[in-house]
């Protein structure tokens, strides 16, 4: 009894430090954001809103949020468009070379985003395609489309195929299982990869940085070049307001679906 | 008199050039910018202070006398590099901005072309020390580059590039990462002061500075690859002297209220040179030479120099006290700051980051 008692209290501890240490930095990063300082210096003196005034007001803040997102938005709808399909001809092994696909696929994970931009800005050159959203879009399609395509497949795992065949059997056609039957079960699968495609996505400067130009400059590349400029805090409430996007898709997921059911937990 | 003499000798020199080079700029010149009209041009600058002025104000004036469009992307010497090594074959970008330090390797590489003298009359100003690989590149800001230093902990003014190595400052300097240019400049330095010969000459035997390098170690307490980050450590206490570093940087920053102060070092500083070329095979070569002429107009140097706290590399720029306080600006000021041989630094580059990292990694 002692000894549960004992285990637990180092589980609660260990979980509290754990939370700490990923939650601090973020909390100073928004302490700073309502600093009354001209630089984000450590403690933050006073407290006012007047820095997310000032960038909420921003023309070019506000166009590369909305750069942002239109891309996030896109780039998760074309990976879930191409990564459900893909994910399915791998898993019920009618794809000859299914291993292989499957690598090239998810090579995007393993290689350092940074050489794929550049190997991107290479080959977009080459074909002549200057469109920077063009470019943008599929470099972020590029990123994105392993996340979904993990997730979906993982829940593919455990997908119950005898539903499918009672389906067949009664007369159903494919299109009719695959929206009634396979989806619903698949759909904790595809919220997580579209939640993971939507952060990457957003988040994402190594891609971005050889991609974008100040006209189409999606948001974490603003926040780097306006670092470059001077550390004040409207950096802050920048990055504040980020974090609050990433927080709402997950507390937008928590209401629709259920986070544990959306990670298939 | 004497003086006065000079003047009229400079001033006539000076409008002899400026005739002989509109003449050789009648006949683009005269085309009017008719030609322009409609068409795009893509340039890669800096990033900072210097970025958002040449977004702000150059580029929308530019638009307006072309009738054209300019697509800005900011970013820094080696990836701008990288991307006109990529893009080789079928180049985007017309104009690119480089340290002086990349010139002579994107020259090697092929992937910038001559400056159109002809097309460019205010190049006929620039300071020809200041004009790059035979005409392949021109400096259009000038920053001084030393160390600096928080001046409410530190409160005697330190005046010296020996002062690094005091042992008041163990574990309280911020040294620039190896991959920034500024660490070459304190190499040269070390190179300098441990062998007694200027930084002109010193930087051809680099290789003796590690000495002084390693000795400086005790005192380090960290490497730095944001300025930024670094300044506001210094400004907040957690270091007291960083550096070396450019103006350009600090200034955004002392303006601001940061308690720091730019050493002016008896050994003298460094130049940190902000330069631009034309690209080989650019897409619209003589809107990226018009480009370039208009960065460096008076008009835009003036503006440049009151926003960044850069010397102009050009003649007849005229410059607020504020800013001449911080870096000198007469051609005979400029040519005492250091300014290093990159034909001999560079081949050295790969070895100097190693050494670098073994030391202070």
């Amino acid at each position: 009894m002692t000894m549960n008692r004992f285990s637990t209290f180092v589980f609660v501890v260990a979980t509290a430090l754990i939370l700490v240490f990923l939650i601090a930095p973020l909390l100073v990063v928004v302490s700073l954001s309502f600093s009354q300082n001209l630089l984000a210096t450590f403690p933050p003196k006073g407290f006012t809103f007047d820095w997310y005034a000032q960038v909420i007001a921003q023309e070019d803040f506000q166009r590369s949020f909305k750069t942002s997102a239109l891309l996030a938005v896109a780039s998760t709808f074309m990976s879930l468009m191409l990564a459900t399909p893909a994910a399915l001809a791998l898993n019920r092994g009618i794809l000859p070379g299914a291993a292989i696909v499957e690598t090239v696929l998810l090579s995007p994970m393993i290689l350092p985003i940074l050489i794929a931009g550049l190997a991107l800005t290479q080959f977009t050159s080459s074909i002549g395609l200057h469109s920077t959203m063009g470019n943008l879009f599929i470099g972020h399609t590029l990123i994105t489309l392993p996340y979904v395509l993990r997730t979906v497949t993982a829940s593919l795992k455990q997908l119950d195929h005898s539903l499918e065949e009672a389906a067949s059997t009664l007369g159903a056609s494919s299109m009719t299982i695959f929206w009634l039957i396979t989806i619903p079960q698949i759909m904790p699968g595809l919220v997580a990869g579209c939640i993971f495609s939507f952060m990457i996505s957003f988040d994402d400067f190594s891609l971005s940085f050889w991609l974008s130009n100040t006209e189409t400059e999606p948001l974490p590349v603003f926040l780097h070049n306006k670092m470059a400029s001077v550390f004040d805090p409207s950096i802050a409430t920048m990055s504040s307001l980020m974090i609050a996007v990433g927080v709402i898709v997950v507390l937008l997921i928590e209401r629709i679906v259920g986070l544990r059911k959306a990670m298939g937990v | 008199m004497q003086k006065s003499k000079s003047t009229l000798i400079g001033n006539r020199r000076q409008f002899l050039a400026t005739a002989g080079a509109a003449m050789v700029a009648a006949p683009f010149v005269g085309k009017g910018t008719a030609w322009a009209a409609g068409k795009t041009l893509n340039i890669s600058t800096y990033t900072s202070v210097q970025g958002e002025y040449i977004a702000k104000q150059v580029i929308p004036s530019f638009e307006k006398q072309f009738d054209c469009k300019v697509v800005q992307r900011q970013s820094t010497t080696l990836p701008t590099i990288s991307v006109l090594r990529t893009e080789k074959a079928s180049p985007t970008l017309s104009v690119a901005m480089m340290d002086d330090i990349g010139i002579p390797i994107a020259k090697g590489d092929g992937l910038i072309a001559k400056l159109p003298a002809d097309k460019m009359p205010n190049l006929q100003n620039a300071y020809s020390r200041f004009i790059y690989e035979d005409g392949f590149g021109v400096a259009f800001a000038v920053c001084k580059s030393s160390p600096w230093y928080n001046s409410s902990v530190i409160t005697k003014p330190m005046t010296s590039w020996n002062d690094l190595w005091d042992e008041s400052l163990r574990g309280r300097l911020l040294l620039p990462s190896a991959k920034l240019t500024q660490s070459i400049m304190l190499l040269a330095m070390a190179a300098s002061i441990a062998t007694g010969k200027p930084v002109s000459e010193a930087q051809h035997q680099l290789s003796d500075g590690w000495a002084r390098m390693k000795e400086l170690r005790p005192n380090v307490q960290t490497m730095y690859e944001a300025t930024g980050t670094a300044i506001l450590q210094v400004a907040q206490g957690q270091a007291d002297v960083a550096g070396p570093d450019l103006s350009k940087s600090m200034m955004a920053y002392i303006d601001r209220g940061a308690t720091i102060t730019m050493m002016s070092p008896k050994e003298g500083s460094f130049a940190g040179v902000n330069a631009m070329t034309l690209t080989a095979n650019a897409p619209e070569p003589d809107l990226g030479a018009a480009f370039l002429d208009k960065m460096l107009s008076t008009e835009v140097q003036a503006g440049l120099a009151e926003m960044t706290y850069a010397a102009p590399p050009v003649r007849g720029v005229t410059i607020s006290k504020k800013v001449m306080d911080v870096i000198p600006t007469s051609e005979e000021d400029l040519a005492k700051l250091h300014m290093l041989d990159w034909n001999i630094v560079n081949p050295q580059r790969a070895e100097i980051i190693d050494m670098f990292n073994q030391i202070f990694g």
